[in-house]
Order: C-alpha cells, then structure tokens, then sequence
C-alpha cells in the first residue's frame, strides 16, 4: 500500500523525521585537538547553502530560502520557517610521530522564524548544540618521584557542549534597509578530565602500585550576548550587510575534585569575551550567478578570565568568498538546474600554538533540492580544510565535513 | 515553461528521495561516530587542565612509640601448642609435664610382669619440623636433653605466666641428641617404679651443660597441639608424624618386652616454663619487637604536621629496617592495623578481642613492598603499604591522632592470615631498629598528588 502524505504536511514531516533522526546520533566521542575551551575550532552550525559557499551570507535575503546567518535578513518572510542544520566530519590530526582519525556528528541547529507582521517584522528563536569541546590525548611518561621511577601514561579528555539559545525580532524599516536585534543566552559545561595511570611498577597480581591521579575541572558556563545586524540592499544586483554582537561576559562556576580526596574546590569567576562583527557583500554577476564576501573580526586578545590563557589568546578573523549559482527551471536543463555553490575561508583561530597563529583554510561546494510547491529545500555542502602545521604547532589537521540543512516554509496562520 | 513528463515523474518522486536522503545521512553519521585510540596527538596544545606531577614527602619523627601486651582471655599460658626447650644468651625455657597411670587399671594388667626384666620406660618429644627440616630453613641443634624430677609435684594451677622452673629432686636421665622428628630420653626403671606406685610422675625436661650443646629454643609438640579446637591439621602438620593419630605431647612410653606392647602415656599437663625471655625495647632508639607468642606488639606514630591538605595519596609505605641478628619469623604473617593513639597510651595490656574490636587494618601480607622482600629476603627494609590510613587521615575521616601497631596475623585480620594457625602458635619475634642510627630508623614515605596548580579563573 502506498502512503501520499498530504503536500502540505510534507515537507514538515521530512523535517522532523530528520531531525529526531539527527538528534539520535551518538555523541561524537573525540574532536580535534585545535580546540581551546568554547573558544577554539568554529563550531557555529551555519546552514548547508553558506558552508557550500564558503561561510558568506550577512548580506543575503530570500524569503524562499532564509538563512539565519543574519537575522536582519529574516525581515522580509511571509511563511513560518523552520531550519534544521547539522554536520559530520572526518578529521585527521598528524603530529610527528603519530596520527589520529575522528569522525565525529554535531547535533543539528534549529531556528524557527516566523512573521509577526508579514513581509515586515519577523521574530526568530532557535537552539544550537555547539559540541566544540571534545578530544583526548594519552601520552607515555615517567615521573621520578623521591628515588622511584614511575612508568604510565599522562591521559587528558575535555568533553561538554555549549548550548545557545537565540531569540530575535528583525524589521524591514524601508524596502532596502532591515534591521535585527536579539538575545543569545549560553550555557553550558566543559569538563576537563586528566589522569596519571601509573602502570609500572605492578604487584605479582598486575595492579599497579600507584593509585591513579584522576582529576575532573568542570566548567559550568552561563551568559547572554546581544546581536545588532542590519541588511542593506539598495538594488537587486546588490547588497551588504553588517552584524555585531557585543562584548560579554560568562559567569564560570569551576568546580574541581580530585579522585579519592573528599570534598571539592568551587570557584566563581567571569571571563569576558569580547565583541564581534561581521560585514559582508554579495553582487549578482548575472540571472544565476551572484558571488560574495564577508570578514568577521574578534579582538580575543581583550578575552580575560583564564590567566593561564592570557599568553596564547590573539585576535580571531575569518574571510570568506565565494559563488553562488541559483536553481533554475530550464527544459531539460537536468543537472544544470540544480543550485552550484563553490567557495573558500581563511580563519585565523582565537589563540596561538608554540606562539604561532593557527590558519584554518577551507574550500567548499554545495547545492540543494527544493521541496514541492516551494515549501522548503534540502541543501548540502561538502568541505575540506587543513588547520595549523606539523613545523609551527606540533600537529596539523585535515578534515572532511558534509553539512546538511532542511527548511521547511509553511503558512502556520 | 511546462515541465517534461520525465521531470514531472523526478519532482513526484522528490519528497520521498529527500526523505530517504535524510535517513541515509542520518545513518552513516551514526555510524560514522568513531575515533581512534587517544595518543599523543594534541598533547601540548594550551588550555587544558593537566594532573600535577606525584611528590613525595617522608616523615621521620615519632610523636607515639611503645608496646603492647595482647593476650586472650579464655587461654590459660598453659594450654600452648608448643613447648620451647633450651637457652642462649638471651632465652630460657625448659619443660614441665605431669601424668597419672590409670592406663593400667584394668585387669589386663594383673598378670603382666612389670619388673625391670620386662619393661623399659623413656619421655618421647616430637620436635616441629621448622627447628630440625633444613628445607624449611631451619639450623638444626644439637642439644643436651635433660630429665629431672621436681621436688614437689606440679600444680597445673600455678603456671599462668612464665616463671621459674619448680627445685628438683633428682635429675632422672641426660642425653645428647641431634635435632630430628623424635627426641627419646630413657628412663630408670626405678622411678617408674615409684611413679607406678604412687599412680603419678612429674618431668622436668630442659637442657643440659654438656659441651655439644648449642644455644637455642626449640619447639616440641604440646598434649595441646591441634586440640584448641579440634584437631588443626594445619597445626600437625608441622610435625613429621608416621601415623595421623600419633598421641602428642612429651609422652611417656612404657615397653613391656614380653607382651610385645607399648603403653604411650600423655601428660595430663605440660608446660613451657619461658622463664627468660629477652625484653622488648623499651625506647625509640632501642627499635621495635613483635613477639608473635606471650604476644608484644610495638606501636608508632610520625609526626604529620607537614602533610599537605587536600591531597590524593598514590602510595604511602611505613619503611621499618629489620635487625636481621634478633629476628626469626614468616615475615609475610606480619600485619599492620591503626589505632587511636589514646588507646594505646592508655594502657600496657588489652585482650585480643579488645583490640580487633578498636583496630583497622591497615597493611599486611599482601601489600608488603614486593621490592623489599624477595625471595631471598635479602632486603633489611620492609614497606607496609599505608596508602588507606593515610587518605583517611588526609580526608579527615579518623580525626583523633593514629597510630600504627604490628601484629602476627590475627583473627580479626584473617586474609592476612595464610597460614592457618594463629599467631602466638610460634614464639617469633621480629625486631626493627629504631632512632639509633639515622639511616636505619623508621619512616614513612607518602608519594601524593595534589590538585593542579592550574588556577585559571580562580
């Protein structure tokens, strides 16, 4: 028998089947080793049409397809949107003398969008999953300790996720000019753990004389930013876009305990992460193709709150270009119909290995299916990027990473 | 611009290719979750919180020093399992024995000639196999074997402690033995005639001064050997025994030639008299002694003002150099237990029970330091592991001051225990050197790890 769901209910259904499905995946168990606290690798889930791209898109508006990339450009829908994003990604870290592979999923970002005023005033909310902090190491070490030499392995894992909450409302002011501002809440907890096994020297039955040192340092992070964007279009050929999201603190609760000692050490503190703007524009070269630009700039050397990080933190950036070929409906078109996005990043991560900068590049491409009758599309993007250099930090990476993103458009009322 | 009818059989189909899309992305990202086994890669990379490096930190000073007297309520000094015999600089003992002879009451006997053409008589000592069997390490003794009688006969009452051997009448026999499973002492038939008549004898047997005899105790099985409750196989087995049912003890055996029969006699009493014994040292710079039987237990604590807080205790070994010229003993028997210090200064003497009711222990045969006790047991170092006391210390769990006491291994320590008899079964002792010589006192090693000195946003 043959089930037809209702064209309406189609494409929310797709939705939802994907992300319970996405949501079920396990929690990806290692990450790269570039990944200082929440500040380190970009986990940000931006959707599968602006990773294929590149990363560009503060300048992009399109009721059809909206992107969340800047909420200003939100302004203009008239349906309720519904966007699930999420990635996978292989990484290979190489250090000198020895390589590790992890394949990893991060759960899916969703953002909701809907018209408050339609066509004029939107407001968004979402929740992100930013699992940014996951990696281990083990490390064959000795101690001497008093006139014994210890043998065993130095083992280190830092695990947790971020959350963001963000909630927005964005404006078209003028038929060329939308505004946006809201609240990203944060939370979350990255736990540190490490241990000294100390395997050598063992009893005649195998255990190890020395008791393990094992001590966890659990972060619990909250705080809340605010983002200002603005979208300026002066013609259909052309447009620009800007986006700022203020300087703000986290109040850390640190707690820290030591294996087999009672009793734990809590602290409070606030780090204070500072402001970061992007600027961005894209220029439609023809009927199809239209290409882009966007910078975006983080001082993360005003970041405090880690002494121990002061000496590494330097200012992030990140430039993206790229082209974007829109889909077309052309008779027999076939593959040539479908949406061609191509495009290259260049980031300079938010701190500093052996005391030099981290590089990340990254080439990506990407297309997309829509739905039946416009109700939504499925875009993708695959990407890969090298990070960092075995003679400069030690360790490099090289990564593949597939995004996928479902939006669903519906008239809820 | 109208669609084919190609593209509007793949539009159709669209909704149902995404949701298979999905799901099959969906399904290698599940699978896809793997990573290799963590390795060095990434170590160094800044942020991270890493463990601190172990320390040690050794303690040197007593702040508790002293021994215990431990003796069991419900066991009279009498009733041991073994008899010591001999002497040297040091110690002395000999042993008392008392019979009767009903085994000749019945009517069997009246037509049996008892003159001295027929019967003969000698004491008969099974001597235990860790004082005559070289494979068990023993350094077997030539000694003089002396039988007197005592002036007056033995009170069985009397012996609840070592004391004096009782005047002697006469002495009955000597003769010189080497160490073996049997030591056979004949007797004049004249006092077996005097014991016949007054239906009871009383021994003394203890070393002689002939020349060939060698300084020494040595271990003979008691009437109570395997007895205290039930035959202990474990006990017996220390003897190098023909038949399982062998009567023990310093027996008496009488051998009647024409009937071809041997009567053997068990003392209805028998004692050590241990009437000299090496005192335990009586300070820190004398050392330390555990005397496993007539049980002395030394006991100690370190100063540990400069232990740090909050801290994660790896290992901590109490290190004690053994005075290899004043100890014999199964060094894996040792056990080492905490006490409240005001316990111990409380008092000179407890019962067993009263102390495995306020002891824990804390280190015994297994967690010896295999590294100071190898199988040649070359080592003068002995290392018990106090890893626990010490994290429970740190952790505040015992907060009155402790102390740290050696025993055998008790009942109330009983997987210590290996060997199936109890402690005060031999009279071993072990002594430790003391404060005297700085590089062979006590001390007690603690390697710890403290919390990182990473303080970020603290």
């Amino acid at each position: 028998m043959r089930i037809r769901l209702p064209r309406a209910a189609m494409a929310p259904a797709v939705l939802l089947a994907a992300a319970a499905l996405l949501g079920a995946v396990p929690a990806a168990r290692a990450q790269t080793p570039f990944a200082l606290t929440n500040i380190g690798a970009d986990v940000r889930v931006s959707d599968a049409r602006v990773a294929g791209r590149g990363g560009w898109g503060v300048a992009e508006s399109d009721s059809l397809l909206p992107s969340f990339h800047n909420p200003a450009g939100l302004a203009g829908l008239r349906r309720t949107a519904v966007v699930v994003s999420g990635y996978g990604e292989s990484v290979e870290s190489e250090s000198d003398d020895a390589s590790r592979r992890n394949n990893r999923v991060f759960t899916p970002s969703l953002r909701v969008a809907m018209p408050a005023a339609s066509g004029r005033i939107v407001i968004h909310a979402g929740l992100t999953a930013q699992r940014a902090t996951q990696y281990e190491t083990a490390q064959p070490t000795t101690w001497t300790v008093g006139d014994a030499v210890l043998g065993g392995t130095d083992y280190f894992r830092r695990e947790g996720t971020q959350f963001t909450v963000p909630l927005g409302v964005a404006l078209r002011l003028t038929p060329t000019l939308s505004v946006a501002g809201g609240l990203d809440l944060a939370f979350g907890v990255v736990r540190d753990r490490s241990a000294l096994f100390f395997e050598d020297p063992v009893r005649s039955d195998g255990t190890p004389y020395y008791a393990l040192s094992a001590e966890v340092v659990e972060e619990e992070i909250s705080g809340a930013s605010t983002t200002w964007s603005m979208q300026w279009r002066p013609t259909s050929r052309f447009g620009m876009g800007f986006q700022w999201t203020t300087a703000h603190d986290w109040d850390i609760t640190r707690t820290r305990e030591l294996g087999g000692v009672k009793g734990s050490r809590v602290s409070e503190s606030v780090w204070h992460l500072p402001a970061r703007w992007q600027a961005g524009a894209d220029l439609r070269l023809d009927s199809r193709w239209r290409m882009g630009f966007e910078y975006e700039a983080q001082s993360f050397s005003e970041f405090s709150g880690r002494a121990d990080w002061e000496a590494a933190v330097t200012d992030a950036w990140r430039v993206s270009a790229g082209l974007d070929r829109s889909r077309a409906d052309e008779r027999r078109g076939g593959l040539g119909n479908l949406p061609l996005r191509l495009g290259y990043s260049l980031s300079r991560w938010p701190y500093t290995v052996e005391g030099a900068e981290i590089l990340d590049h990254r080439v990506s491409v990407g297309t997309g299916v829509p739905f039946r009758g416009a109700g939504g599309h499925l875009d993708m993007a695959l990407s890969y990027g090298w990070t960092g250099s075995r003679e400069d930090h030690g360790v490099e990476d090289r990564y593949w990473r597939f995004t996928v993103s479902l939006a669903g458009l519906e008239k809820w009322w | 611009m109208t669609p084919t009818a190609r593209e509007r059989r793949i539009r159709g189909r669209l909704p149902l290719l995404i949701t298979v899309a999905a799901l099959a992305l969906a399904a290698v990202l599940a699978v896809g979750c793997s990573s290799d086994d963590a390795n060095p890669v990434g170590v160094g990379v800044p942020g991270g919180v890493n463990a601190a490096d172990p320390r040690e930190i050794v303690f040197r000073d007593l702040v508790d020093y002293g021994h215990l007297e431990i003796y069991e309520e419900n066991l009279p000094f009498s009733k041991n399992s073994v008899l010591y015999l001999g002497r040297d600089d040091d110690d002395e003992s000999a042993i008392l024995a008392a019979y009767e002879f009903s085994a000749f009451d019945s009517s069997f006997w009246d037509d049996v000639d008892f003159s001295s053409a027929n019967v003969s008589v000698s004491v008969r000592l099974f001597m235990l196999e860790r004082f005559f069997n070289t494979d068990l390490g023993a350094v077997p003794l030539v000694k003089e074997y002396v039988v007197s009688e005592p002036a007056a006969p033995l009170d069985s009452n009397a012996w609840n402690a070592p004391a004096d051997p009782p005047a002697i009448l006469n002495q009955l026999a000597s003769e010189v033995e080497a160490a073996g499973a049997l030591i056979e002492v004949g007797l004049p038939y004249a006092a077996f005639s005097r014991w016949l008549e007054a239906d009871r004898a009383d021994l003394m047997i203890a070393e002689g001064n002939a020349v060939e005899s060698e300084p020494g105790l040595v271990g003979f099985a008691s009437r109570d050997l395997g007895t205290r409750s039930g035959r202990f196989t474990s006990e017996v087995s220390q003897l190098d025994l023909e038949d399982d049912d062998t009567i023990l003890g310093p027996i008496l055996k009488v051998t009647f030639v024409e009937e071809d029969t041997t009567v053997v006699i068990q003392p209805f009493f028998d004692t050590a008299t241990l009437h000299r014994l090496a005192p335990v040292p009586e300070t820190e710079a004398e050392g330390l002694q555990l005397r496993t039987h007539l049980r002395r237990s030394p006991y100690l604590a370190f100063d540990l003002d400069a232990l740090p807080d909050s801290i994660l205790v790896n290992r901590a070994l109490l290190f004690l150099a053994r005075d290899t010229l004043r100890s014999d003993g199964v060094l894996e028997s040792l056990v080492l237990s905490e006490l409240p210090t005001a316990y111990l200064d409380a008092r000179d003497r407890v019962t067993l029970a009263d102390l495995a009711w306020n002891a824990d222990v804390s280190a015994g045969i297994i967690n010896v330091e295999p590294a100071t006790i190898d199988t040649t047991y070359e080592s003068i170092w002995l290392g018990f592991d106090v890893t626990g006391t010490m994290q429970r210390i740190v952790n505040g769990v015992r907060t009155e001051p402790l102390s740290m006491i050696l025993t055998g291994g008790e009942d109330f320590a009983p997987s210590f225990n290996s060997f199936g008899y109890d402690p005060d079964f031999y009279l071993s002792r072990f002594t430790f050197h003391g404060t005297a010589v700085d590089s062979l006192r006590p001390f007690l090693s603690v390697v710890y790890t403290a919390f990182s000195t990473d303080e970020g946003g603290e």
